[in-house]
């Protein structure tokens, strides 16, 4: 969020909102995934299915819109920078949590390895941050400018972009657990 | 119970010996592969050696944790390992230290060739390198127990343990390369103590995981 980066610098009102959604929506998919082991309920599955979903979609974009910033800044597309890395990890755990998902017996099984990998995925965050932050010490990381120094210019736009994304994020996560729900009662039919 | 169980795990992996001497030739396999892509001679390849040293552990573990459920799976062992009336954090537990004790006898043996053809020079404090190997083994079996627990009952659980295991075990891979480098390189134990506080902390964290969601992941 720097303004002497010109057009390179817009991409963060894309890239920093996109960042934010999705780490929270794996956020959700931990507070769903135990809330489902302990209550039973298999409509927290349903949320926790859904947020991994939108979530991963979140971090596609942010592996995208990353090098794409990078590469004018940086003069390279990758570089092994935290949070940039922990977000690569984050998106190649939840393959694996969608792979087991697909791949598993029954449903009821299925969706409490979801839960449990949920749970184990969100509390491996901290620690990859911070082992790829001691790792190389040396690497750039993100511009730290504080919020509060930014001009208006910058600042107002950003925090609009952040709305935007959290409210569309509500939106995307409500109607795909709708959407999963009215799956879920057509199987129930079935059987 | 736990020391009946991991002695059942033992017995079990010494009597038919089949993780063990499969572990043992792949990890072998792996170094020979290593020298052939690698010029070995070269003075920058002894920087690389550590990270080739956990890539070997980290493929070789693989094998070993695939192994530990599948034998469960035989007649249906484990519905009647479940049905038993035993905690079922024990049996995660079980797994984990009958594993890392498995591990870390390959991963010694390995040593050998390893330092032979890979000229890797093991210095002066031996111990202290065998403590990094303890804790780095104890992490991956760690995590690796409960994942080929929650992978066990999938279709292509086989495929599923290293797809699920490598991205959840980047800090320790990061964090043992990272000491080993230090200890071979006779830096100060303050330089790299950070690593093993990593660790440890990983060790801690996912032990009492695992231990409490195992259950969980068992139920019928």
């Amino acid at each position: 969020m720097v303004p002497d980066q010109e057009w390179a610098q817009k991409i963060f009102y894309l890239h920093v909102p996109s960042a934010w959604v999705g780490f929270f929506s794996y956020f959700i998919v931990m507070i769903a995934g135990i809330l489902f082991l302990s209550k039973k309920d298999h409509k927290w599955d349903r949320v926790g299915l859904a947020a991994a979903e939108i979530g991963t979609l979140f971090l596609i974009l942010v592996l995208i819109t990353g090098p794409i910033w990078a590469k004018p800044i940086w003069g390279r597309a990758w570089i092994w920078e935290p949070r940039l890395t922990t977000t690569l990890v984050l998106f190649l755990i939840y393959m694996g949590y969608f792979m087991i998902r697909s791949f598993g017996d029954y449903p009821e099984r299925s969706a409490r390895t979801g839960a449990v990998l949920g749970i184990i995925a969100f509390v491996d965050v901290p620690i990859i941050f911070l082992s790829v932050k001691f790792w190389i010490p040396d690497i750039q990381s993100h511009p730290q400018v504080e919020m509060s120094s930014q001009p208006s210019g910058i600042l107002l736009p950003f925090l609009f972009s952040m709305f935007c994304f959290t409210a569309m994020y509500f939106l995307m996560l409500r109607y795909r657990i709708h959407i999963l729900s009215l799956k879920s009662i057509r199987e129930k039919n079935d059987l | 119970m736990l020391a009946f169980l991991v002695k059942k795990e033992l017995l079990m992996e010494f009597r038919a010996k089949e993780s063990f001497l499969t572990m043992a030739a792949f990890s072998m396999v792996v170094i020979v592969s290593f020298s052939f892509s690698f010029n070995v001679s070269s003075g920058r390849f002894v920087e690389m050696t550590p990270g080739l040293f956990w890539v070997m552990v980290l493929f070789t573990s693989v094998l070993g944790l695939q192994r530990s459920f599948a034998y469960e799976s035989e007649f249906d062992a484990f519905s009647m390992l479940l049905s038993a009336p035993v905690d079922r954090g024990l049996i995660f537990l079980a797994k984990w230290i009958s594993g890392w004790i498995v591990l870390t006898l390959i991963v010694l043996i390995a040593l050998i060739p390893f330092t032979l053809f890979l000229r890797f020079t093991i210095p002066t404090n031996p111990l202290v390198g065998i403590g990094i190997i303890l804790l780095g083994n104890a992490s991956i079996m760690c995590l690796g127990s409960f994942v080929s627990g929650l992978a066990m009952r999938s279709r292509l659980s086989n495929v599923l343990v290293p797809i699920l295991l490598f991205p959840l075990l980047s800090p320790v891979v990061i964090a043992s390369v990272k000491s080993t480098s230090g200890w071979m390189r006779g830096l100060s134990f303050s330089t790299w103590e950070t690593w093993i506080f990593v660790l440890s902390s990983f060790i801690i964290i996912f032990g009492l995981l695992g231990y409490t969601l195992f259950n969980h992941i068992t139920e019928e």
